[in-house]
């Protein structure tokens, strides 16, 4: 994996390695928050998807590549949190690094307002994904009920989160081009 | 060019993702080495976040300002006054409680139970699914389908285990269901997670059958049927049971006993459902275990002893009921069709009957054999040879014949009395078969020796 993502990057081997190390620190530190810190938050109705954030920004800013590796890793964090079918959030994430990295050649610098719609399309096609694979095939059809108290407050979350986050991973991206 | 590669790595990546997905749910388990390296090298940061977000957490709820304190010190200190007084109730109360509980057997039943503290250290951030992890794992001796408790309720079970960790399910996740029963009357029931119903702190309960007895603000714990759950845990109260639209079943809501908000320490109980069953399957556990229930003081070999006729094998305990057809033929003067559906709880009762039954060819199976001589005579009667069958079995023949005798000439009270007896001994099933079996066994005697 590693080999790729210095291929695919022009930059000087370094610059890369630090790239990789940041991103993997921010990959592990989402993961912990999302798991063990925001669940014991009491006045939030729900969290934001922090790896999902991550995720997608960094398949928009660097492309479907590095989106897809960067999705993989999340996905396989989820996959090991949760004990059902090994690989089912990979298969989402990695899916999500891709697409988004597609837009690639529409990113602008400094320009939030697209990567908050994206925000959006993505919440709904990740919980859209976990709906139709662990609630529709059991025929749970109360699907209003799941838009209002499961989806909407998750993207409502999202959104704020990625004000903050994809401003983060931009600056960090940045920083280490200069 | 660069978007042609990552199209392909992005095809190769989902497959794998697939196949992924298809080989961990066509064979449970296979993933577990992955998931025990990554656990054992994560968990100990989650712990870490956990406890240093719990500190934080703690540390702003520490400073808050004096007036707060005093405002609530002074509501503390009103509160003081009331409990006083509740408490000097209460344990007029208690007493009464500790009573009442003795005779409650089923509130120390599931106290017997052995438990391991531990702490939740991670839980899912989205509301799609109730799952958390604990920070105890099978080096601390945790097992898949373990039951976890808080609170004095069930919260969920254990659907995954790394060596430093364990994730559980609660039984509010959607996917949830627990067979279960209630107290009064173990009508069963499902209780079944619902993530529509999960705001409102409610489980639903299903599958109710419609003359069960359940009512709203029964205790309704874990029933003894099922297959994960260790019985009599006690699961929460119901409420609003009704029949459902189709009125062939009931339903209702379930409010549980744990608080699922709140949740930081949880009770993990040692023993699971399947080890009873393994004990089950094992013959010589099963027989031990009734003999236990029935604290008779007969060993089986004994049993052997005492009643060799009555042809109880110690198999039969592992084999419950698959005894060969040959032995059944082999022995069908002795045996009856009861005898071999006899299941191992039965064994440990055999001797007991077989000693009844031995007793009570002298005095209680008069009525039987009353019986048997009746239906027996007409051959004597053909035969005419009175003297043979007395000279063959003096005493006992001389006493059917003149049961006999009665029984021809007169409907005399006695043997009114007499065929009440028999009646009356048809209810005890076990013993009459028995009986009949050893009377069977004597006519054939009798009918052989009579020609002769």
């Amino acid at each position: 994996m590693k080999k790729i993502f210095k291929k695919t990057s022009l930059k000087k081997s370094t610059k890369n390695r630090l790239r990789i190390l940041s991103y993997v620190i921010s990959l592990v530190l989402a993961f912990l928050i999302q798991t063990s810190v925001m669940p014991l938050i009491p006045f939030l109705s729900a969290s934001p998807n922090l790896l999902l954030i991550l995720t997608f920004s960094i398949g928009f800013i660097h492309g479907s590549l590095p989106g897809m590796i960067y999705g993989l890793g999340a996905g396989l964090l989820m996959d090991m949190f949760y004990s059902g079918a090994f690989g089912f959030y990979s298969l989402i994430f990695i899916f999500i690094g891709y697409i988004n990295g597609l837009f690639n050649n529409v990113y602008y610098e400094e320009y939030i307002t697209l990567p908050m719609i994206m925000c959006v399309i993505n919440e709904f096609i990740y919980h859209a994904y976990i709906y139709i694979f662990r609630f529709l095939i059991r025929l749970k059809l109360d699907l209003p009920y799941y838009l209002m108290h499961v989806v909407l407050p998750a993207v409502v979350f999202s959104l704020l989160a990625t004000l903050i986050l994809y401003r983060f991973v931009f600056t960090a991206t940045e920083k280490i081009d200069r | 060019m660069e978007n042609k590669k990552s199209k392909y790595i992005f095809i190769v990546l989902s497959v794998m993702c697939i196949m992924m997905i298809v080989l961990s749910s066509v064979k449970d388990g296979i993933m577990n080495p992955i998931r025990n390296t990554i656990g054992y090298v994560l968990v100990p940061f989650q712990k870490g976040v956990n406890t240093l977000g719990f500190g934080i957490y703690e540390n702003l709820k520490e400073h808050r300002t004096l007036e707060e304190v005093l405002e609530e010190n002074k509501k503390l200190n009103e509160k003081i006054g009331i409990l006083v007084e509740q408490n000097n109730r209460l344990t007029q109360d208690s007493g009464e409680l500790q009573r009442l509980r003795e005779l409650y057997d089923l509130d120390r039943d599931y106290m017997q139970y052995e438990k391991i503290a531990a702490r939740v250290i991670a839980k899912d951030s989205e509301n799609w699914f109730q799952i958390f992890r604990i920070d105890k794992g099978s080096q601390d001796g945790i097992r898949v389908d373990q039951n976890v408790m808080a609170n004095g309720g069930l919260i969920g079970i254990v659907t995954d285990v790394g060596l430093n960790y364990a994730t559980v399910r609660s039984i509010i996740d959607d996917e949830s269901r627990v067979s279960a029963m209630g107290i009064k009357a173990s009508d069963t029931c499902i209780v079944a997670g619902d993530l529509t119903l999960y705001e409102k702190g409610r489980l639903k309960i299903t599958d109710m059958k419609k003359d069960a007895s359940i009512q709203d603000g029964d205790r309704i714990v874990t029933s003894s049927i099922s297959a994960k759950f260790m019985p009599g845990i006690l699961i929460g109260y119901a409420v609003d049971v009704k029949e459902d639209e189709k009125r062939l079943m009931k339903d209702g809501y379930l409010i549980p006993a744990a608080d699922f908000n709140d949740l930081s320490e949880v009770l993990v109980i040692k023993e699971v459902k399947s080890d009873s069953f393994l004990d089950e399957n094992n013959g010589e556990a099963a027989l031990n275990r009734t003999k236990d229930k029935t604290n008779s003081g007969d060993t089986l070999p004994e049993t052997a002893n005492v009643a060799p006729g009555a042809n109880v094998k110690s198999s039969w305990a592992g084999m419950e009921g698959l005894t060969p057809l040959s032995e059944v033929v082999e022995n069908h003067s002795a045996d009856t069709a009861d005898d071999y559906i006899i299941t191992a709880k039965d064994i440990s009762d055999v001797p007991s009957v077989t000693i009844g039954s031995a007793e009570s060819e002298d005095d209680d199976g008069e009525g039987n054999r009353e019986n048997r001589a009746s239906r027996t005579s007409a051959h004597e009667d053909d035969a005419g040879d009175e003297g043979a069958s007395q000279s063959s079995n003096p005493g006992r023949q001389e006493e059917s014949e003149e049961e006999n005798r009665e029984t021809e000439t007169t409907s005399s009270p006695e043997t009114d009395r007499r065929t009440e007896q028999v009646s009356q001994e048809r209810n005890n099933e076990e013993e009459t078969v028995r009986e009949t079996a050893a009377e069977e066994d004597s006519s054939e005697e009798l009918i052989e020796e009579n020609p002769g």
